[in-house]
């Protein structure tokens, strides 16, 4: 049974007694406020960048969602190829927050310009809809320009398998492969612009050539190495995944950005427990201060408790005063880390920090990340409110214990 | 005492495997000879089977082995004829007729697979030699395919630039002939295996006219080549192995 008036009593002493050392009990609300703001600001800037690293790595050339035949992914051949199927693309652009879907073909080749040469992995695309499915239209080098809508023999280069081969904007560059049918594919084309990427591997090997001239060279007829897609948000990615594997054939394999690059999200795991560790620390620091201020304030209040616990205050009531008492302070500053942390974290939503003057050296290391900024997650908020709160009544357990253990006779003589 | 002995039975040790490899290296020498002549023009078809499709190639081919020198032509399919290729002693090229010039196959592409088959660009020219690039020694006999064969295992020589960690050649007792060749990786994992077969009399002697190459774990696929017509030891005109004959149109 829950007695009110219990409640009600021990509640208002509790709350009399938070105030009556305003200055110490500040001084527990300081090191929760500091705490939560600290962890909610720290979560946020990780959710932020981790995103961005996502979207960087992603947004270049894999998209959100490719679709394959299966095998495609394990071998990288152009042996593995699907009938291109406009009933299945049609579904899949109907689907809700799909922003975007277009065909690909993929072959290695062999690059030749004049007596250089060097391998290279040929991507035929449809420019227009890869514009809104990939960025790397945003890194052509100046002088040259993108693929258009009409090209015909016409390639991009990456800076780097530009420059072993020693091509440039304008020159022809021929390449040697073997067609879908096993026949020798070749072809002159123009190199209308190079691009560099942030990531270095594109810039090594990549050259994108027309879809329509790609189904020509490689003999294609209808079938394409592979559709990519590109939702509205990479929130959406699951649930549009799991609609694409419903309509899908059985021959198909349909895989999300992170299987496609599982080396993003190894690297977000990494850091992520790296950052484990110091947001333990931070955990302690808001436990231990306050284990210290409560204890403080049972010290300080020997005097007081014991004369309370002699006049028939039972030893029960006491405990839930402590702990009460460190209950409202421990609300109130967790409310107010919140709060603070929502804004701090807020203001660095609007301005990000901008590591754009070092990209020369964050490149070097190879980060492609350049901007950080928060991004606040409903989660971490319940999740840190939750947790602080635990370890504030845990770690208040110890002094009420004391408190409440204390002999009368004694406590009331101590100084 | 002891170290006499030691070095004595050392010795001994030494001059059998002096004896084993020379016996050895003259069987590879001979079979590459029997199958090679010193040089051969011959009609050669190519099938290639992979998951997908099977085609068919047909292809004229020159090839002055002391010379290390060789020339071939796509004669069929239609979509391909016209493609040649050249090599002298370590400069492959291939002419495109669709690009209308010439490209070099850098030594670094000599391992990769030739048009999609399961033989690469130099199983194709045989730019590395198994007389001259390995170490041989004969294992023991074996009966492969109904014939009694030697086993002949093949190590690289150090300073060859060849890609197999060992092959085992099995060659036919008697002729020397090659039934079948196992290629394996430098960690000692099959990677290729090649069967020769339909042993048959061709200008002056008997060479095996069917050389299937298989990828070990691919199952749905191989490459067969078959030999149609073969002349040894003839003269070849030196100008066959030009680049204006490359180029020509």
């Amino acid at each position: 049974m829950i007695n009110v008036d219990e409640i009600k009593l021990v509640s208002g002493i509790s709350w009399r007694n938070v105030w009556r050392n305003s200055r110490r009990s500040f001084l527990t609300f300081l090191t929760i406020v500091a705490g939560v703001t600290l962890i909610i600001f720290m979560r946020s800037l990780q959710n932020g960048g981790y995103s961005q690293m996502i979207e960087d790595s992603i947004a270049p050339l894999t998209g959100h969602i490719q679709i394959h035949e299966k095998g495609f992914w394990k071998n990288m051949t152009l042996e593995y190829a699907f009938q291109s199927d406009y009933e299945l693309l049609g579904k899949i652009r109907g689907i809700d927050s799909v922003k975007e879907v277009s065909p690909r073909i993929y072959a290695g080749a062999l690059m030749i310009c004049g007596n250089s040469s060097a391998g290279a992995e040929i991507l035929a695309i449809e420019p227009g809809a890869e514009k809104r499915i990939t960025t790397m239209h945003q890194y052509i080098l100046p002088g040259g320009r993108y693929l258009e809508e009409g090209d015909s023999r016409s390639v991009i280069l990456g800076s780097n398998l530009a420059s072993n081969i020693g091509a440039e904007t304008g020159d022809t560059v021929s390449i040697v492969s073997q067609g879908f049918d096993g026949s020798i594919a070749a072809e002159n084309l123009t190199v209308r612009g190079i691009f560099r990427s942030p990531n270095v591997s594109y810039n090594r090997t990549l050259a994108l050539i027309p879809f329509e001239q790609g189904r020509e060279i490689f003999t294609m007829e209808d079938y394409v190495s592979s559709y990519v897609i590109r939702t509205d948000d990479t929130d959406y990615v699951p649930v549009v995944l799991q609609e694409i594997k419903k309509i899908a054939g059985e021959e198909l394999e349909v895989m999300p950005w992170d299987e496609l690059m599982p080396e993003v999200l190894q690297f977000i795991a990494m850091d992520r427990a790296s950052s484990h560790i110091f947001v333990f620390i931070l955990y302690m620091i808001v436990a231990f201060g306050i284990l210290n201020t409560i204890q403080m304030s049972v010290f300080e209040r020997i005097r007081e408790l014991g004369i309370m616990l002699s006049i028939g205050t039972t030893p029960g009531r006491v405990f839930s005063m402590v702990i009460t008492e460190s209950f409202f302070i421990a609300v109130i500053g967790i409310a107010a880390g919140l709060v603070t942390g929502a804004a701090l974290s807020y203001y660095f939503t609007i301005y990000p920090i901008d590591f754009s003057e070092y990209r020369a050296e964050m490149e070097l290391y190879g980060m492609s990340t350049l901007v950080y900024y928060a991004k606040m997650k409903a989660s971490d908020f319940f999740i840190t409110s939750g947790f602080v709160l635990v370890l504030s009544m845990v770690f208040t357990f110890f002094p009420a214990r004391r408190a409440a253990k204390l002999d009368p006779v004694r406590a009331i003589r101590h100084l | 005492m002891i170290r006499k002995i030691l070095l004595t039975l050392f010795s001994f040790l030494i001059f059998t495997v002096t004896v084993y490899a020379e016996n050895a290296t003259e069987i590879i020498r001979k079979s590459e000879e029997a199958v090679r002549g010193n040089s051969q023009i011959s009609r050669i078809e190519i099938i290639i089977k992979t998951r997908r499709w099977t085609r068919k190639l047909e292809l004229k081919s020159w090839e002055n082995r002391l010379e290390k020198k060789s020339f071939s032509e796509i004669t069929a399919p239609r979509k391909d004829a016209g493609n040649r290729f050249l090599l002298i002693n370590q400069d492959m090229r291939q002419y495109v007729p669709k690009l209308k010039k010439d490209i070099k196959i850098s030594p670094s592409m000599m391992l990769q697979a030739w048009m999609g088959s399961d033989f690469t660009n130099d199983d194709i020219v045989k730019e590395s030699s198994i007389t001259k690039d390995y170490f041989h020694s004969l294992e023991k006999e074996e009966k492969v395919d109904g014939h009694s064969c030697y086993k002949l295992i093949l190590k690289p020589r150090p300073d060859a630039a060849v890609v197999w960690g060992k092959i085992v050649y099995y060659a036919r007792k008697g002729d020397y002939l090659p039934v079948r060749e196992e290629f394996y990786n430098e960690h000692g994992k099959m990677k290729k295996i090649m069967t020769c077969g339909n042993f048959r009399k061709m200008h002056d002697r008997v060479i095996p006219t069917d050389y299937k190459m298989q990828t070990v774990g691919k199952k749905d696929r191989y490459t067969r080549m078959i030999i149609r017509a073969v002349k040894f030891n003839q003269t070849i005109p030196a100008s066959v192995f030009t680049l204006q004959n490359l180029k020509r149109r």
